[in-house]
């Protein structure tokens, strides 16, 4: 019998105060994707890391080819074959394609001279490989987000990996952008590669997937094979140890919140070459969910109504009143909000803890009589949120880097929420979050929206959209295509995505 | 081998954790070492009269340090203040003649209105405060240069100028109560205030801070301001150790007062850092220098002992500053 690509046996991995893998098994053959799913802490990405060599296991043995090996730091890890992409492109943004490529690793004549023409060369040949025409002298930063992708891949790709591990490369990608992806990826699987994938849209996992490993608490919990009937339940199922009960109630006072209180109008909304026309009503109670391609404008739409950036043409009316903010204190004084899809660099201070990041939009109420902070009620009010939203942190003096994306994420929300702002823009509300804090994020919206707030998403998974949103505007180009409502027969994710696909190509 | 390396990699961890946890203690400690350390070198060193002369000059510059810090605090950095101290102190001293107390406000408001206008350069400019202080500190310079047409005034006439520097309450020189009262004030400011969680919530993420409804604008303009007053403030407490007030006093400053701020904590990234951080900082930088000069390497080691310190604490601070993964 051959021997696997890559085989784990009885891994330990325990990190001051927590035991990350205990005991894990892990096998991976030539020519086959496996999956790793699991919730945060679950362990997955700490086996991928001790794969890639970025620290060791305290127990157990590696087997690559039959052949016992020590990966001891990242530099052996390539040596051995292994390649790894990581979720945000680690790439620098005004070096150009070819640069990227090969930093690090640069081609030289006789080690001094860099040789340019090679280097080209040879970047050329693995985009082409890849399947992708991108050009090389490009800069990074003029790239779509799809090409960043594929110039990370094709970095790894340099050292002609046998395993290749791809950690959540499709966090920030659309359906039609991971389609993409997973073409090269089956490409790259039918040359013989081994393809370890991490990711939380367990949708794709179970498209991509020749078998999925399924990580609890640290240990193997089972391996799961992608049948015509495998559901992403049996999956959420064998992730969390329960069963699970995926329909929430959501919308159910969708027909009535049309006759509510209207809280934000918009006329003929435009900013040159990102978005034109938008026309709709926001009621009290509602959520209104944005679905639409990358560059559909959804994202500087909802910019523009907190004040982060300034529409051109149109009004906008908040409660009544014609506004038009110039910067996002503006949006906020008026109860407008935004939850943007770049939490870490927009929307929390990582250095500072939890509190100070909860509490930073609503100091003004936090202070006593002689205008100074009252710790105490600071603190308090910090305490209340991280309990309602379940965020969980040892404390409120953790530092926020700390914290899983799902938790992270409730901050940034729960900032919102404490300065009791009536309407809240979500972009991505889950981007790069686990299952089970998915859920609760749901959950979280739907209350709000229940207590009288409205809220706007933007999400590329339309699945989401289905589960919170009241009704759903599709978005091509910066317009609005069409209205879904809930409860009519269109508002399901194959008729929506066939809405965008052939407005997308008229 | 493995085992070992990860009881390394456990051990490095839990050391960073601590030396960030307890800043301060560590501080104190290495201010200690290098009392005891200097006393065995340079026995003088303890004399009470000249650990009076360090404490008093080290509130000086840490004064100024103290104005670094809050500008550092918030992501930006101010060269000028060498250049606000040498005006501000020329503007007042052409006053002295109207009363030494006017004389003194009229200091402290130009250092507050220069404060502004680097503010304001900085905020509405966009260009980066290192290349806009550089500037400033050249106009600032050059103007009070301008303004004494080079010459020294001469401070005989002003009694409470050279108490300021020189005098004593209780046993204790006046610029270290000045030091300490405008430090526990800051100190408080910083801590207690909406404008002092602002300021280091605006250099821990300016962006965010921003979409959450700071006025970043505001508030750096208000860390400017407090650079200047600080920086003018230590003016007239400087010169009156010389007895005279020269169109160069601050040259040089601003170097010694960002290696204050820098060696007691202040990150250069902001958004951390604290003033009882930069008041250890300052006694221990004067005390550093005292050994030198009591040692007899000249007190121009001054120059190269600000530099080689910047150097070393901001290699320390990286490597321990380094987030995980």
């Amino acid at each position: 019998m051959q021997e696997p690509l890559l085989f784990l046996k009885n891994i330990h991995k325990e990190f001051p105060g927590v035991k990350a893998l205990k005991g894990v098994d892990f096998t991976l053959e030539k020519g086959k994707i496996v999956s790793l799913v699991g919730t945060n802490g679950a362990g997955k990405s700490t086996l991928s890391s001790i794969i890639a060599g970025i620290y060791p296991p305290n127990q157990g043995e590696i087997f690559i080819e039959g052949k016992n090996v020590t990966i001891s730091d990242p530099k052996v890890a390539e040596q051995l074959g292994i390649g790894i992409v990581h979720q945000e492109p680690t790439l620098v943004p005004n070096m150009t394609v070819v640069e990227n490529i090969f930093l690090n690793k640069e081609i030289t004549r006789s080690g001094f001279v860099l040789d340019i023409n090679k280097m080209k060369q040879e970047s050329e040949k693995v985009l082409e490989f890849l399947g992708f025409q991108i050009d090389v002298d490009k800069k990074v930063e003029e790239l779509t987000l799809v090409e960043k992708e594929v110039v990370v891949i094709a970095k790894a790709m340099l050292l002609k990996p046998r395993i290749l591990i791809l950690d959540e490369v499709t966090a920030p990608l659309n359906k039609v952008e991971v389609d993409h992806l997973f073409k090269i990826i089956k490409d790259l699987k039918a040359n013989g590669m081994g393809i370890i994938f991490i990711g939380h849209k367990l949708q794709e996992i179970i498209e991509i997937s020749d078998s999925i490993m399924v990580f609890r608490d640290g240990k193997n919990v089972g391996e799961l094979i992608p049948t015509e009937k495998l559901s992403e339940k049996e999956v959420i199922a064998l992730m969390l140890g329960v069963i699970l009960n995926e329909d929430l109630e959501a919308g159910e006072k969708a027909p009535e919140s049309e006759q509510r209180e209207e809280v934000l109008k918009l006329v003929s909304l435009s900013k040159l070459g990102l978005y034109e026309d938008i026309n709709f009503t926001l009621h009290k109670g509602e959520i209104v969910g944005f679905a639409g391609l990358k560059g559909s404008g959804i994202t500087e739409l909802f910019q523009s109504l907190q004040g982060i950036i300034t529409f051109d043409d149109g009004e906008m009316y908040v409660k009544g009143k014609r506004v038009k903010f110039k910067n996002p204190k503006d949006g906020i004084e008026s109860g407008i909000g935004m939850v943007t899809n770049d939490r870490q660099k927009e929307g929390l201070a990582l250095t500072l803890d939890v509190k100070e990041n909860i509490t930073v939009s609503s100091l003004k109420y936090l202070l006593n009589k002689f205008r100074l902070i009252e710790t105490k009620l600071l603190k308090h009010n910090a305490e209340k949120y991280v309990q309602a939203l379940s965020i969980k942190t040892p404390s409120i003096n953790q530092f926020v880097q700390n914290l899983s994306g799902g938790n992270q994420q409730k901050i940034v929300i729960a900032k919102w929420l404490l300065k009791n702002l009536d309407i809240i823009l979500v972009d991505e509300p889950t981007r790069g979050v686990d299952v089970k804090a998915k859920n609760e994020i749901y959950k979280l919206l739907i209350n709000e929206k229940n207590n009288g707030k409205s809220l706007l998403v933007a999400s590329p998974e339309i699945r989401e959209l289905l589960t919170i949103c009241d009704k759903i505007l599709i978005v091509i180009s910066g317009r609005i295509v069409s209205t879904v409502h809930r409860n009519t027969k269109e508002f399901n994710e194959e008729d929506i995505l066939n809405i965008i696909h052939s407005a997308h190509h008229n | 081998m493995e085992e070992m390396v990860i009881a390394n990699e456990t051990n490095k961890d839990n050391l960073r954790k601590a030396i960030l946890k307890n800043h301060t203690f560590i501080l104190f400690i290495i201010l200690a070492l290098v009392m005891i350390i200097g006393s065995i070198f340079v026995p003088s060193l303890v004399q009470k009269g000249n650990l009076l002369n360090v404490l008093r000059l080290a509130s000086i510059v840490g004064l100024a340090a103290i104005g670094s810090t809050v500008v550092l605090l918030v992501g930006e950095i101010d060269l000028s203040i060498g250049s606000i101290m040498s005006l501000t102190l020329v503007t007042g001293g052409l006053m002295v003649g109207y009363g030494s107390v006017p004389a003194l406000v009229v200091t402290c408001l130009t250092g507050i209105v220069l404060g502004i206008i680097n503010g304001v350069f900085v905020t509405k400019l966009k260009i980066n405060s290192l290349m806009v202080t550089l500037g400033t500190m050249s106009v600032f310079g050059g103007l009070a240069n301008v303004a004494t047409r080079g010459q020294s005034i001469f401070l005989y006439d002003s009694p409470f100028y050279l108490w300021l520097g020189r005098g004593y309450v209780a046993g204790i020189p006046v610029p270290v109560i000045i030091f300490l009262f405008v430090g526990i004030v800051l100190s408080l400011l910083l801590k207690f205030t909406k404008t002092g969680k602002e300021i280091y919530f605006t250099g821990a993420n300016k962006r965010a801070a921003w979409i959450s409804g700071i006025n970043t604008n505001k508030i750096k303009v208000i860390a400017y301001a407090v650079s200047g007053l600080t920086a003018a403030l230590a003016g007239p407490l400087l010169s009156s150790q010389t007895n005279r007030i020269t169109p160069i006093q601050g040259v040089g400053f601003e170097l010694s007062a960002i290696a204050v701020a820098v060696l007691g904590g202040t990150s250069l990234i902001g958004g951390k850092g604290t003033i009882i951080g930069t008041i250890l900082g300052a006694l221990t930088f004067q005390l550093l220098l005292n050994i030198l000069t009591l040692s007899g390497v000249g007190t121009y080691m001054e120059q190269v002992l600000k530099g080689f310190l910047l150097i070393v604490i901001v290699v320390i601070y990286q490597v321990i500053d380094k987030p995980r993964k």
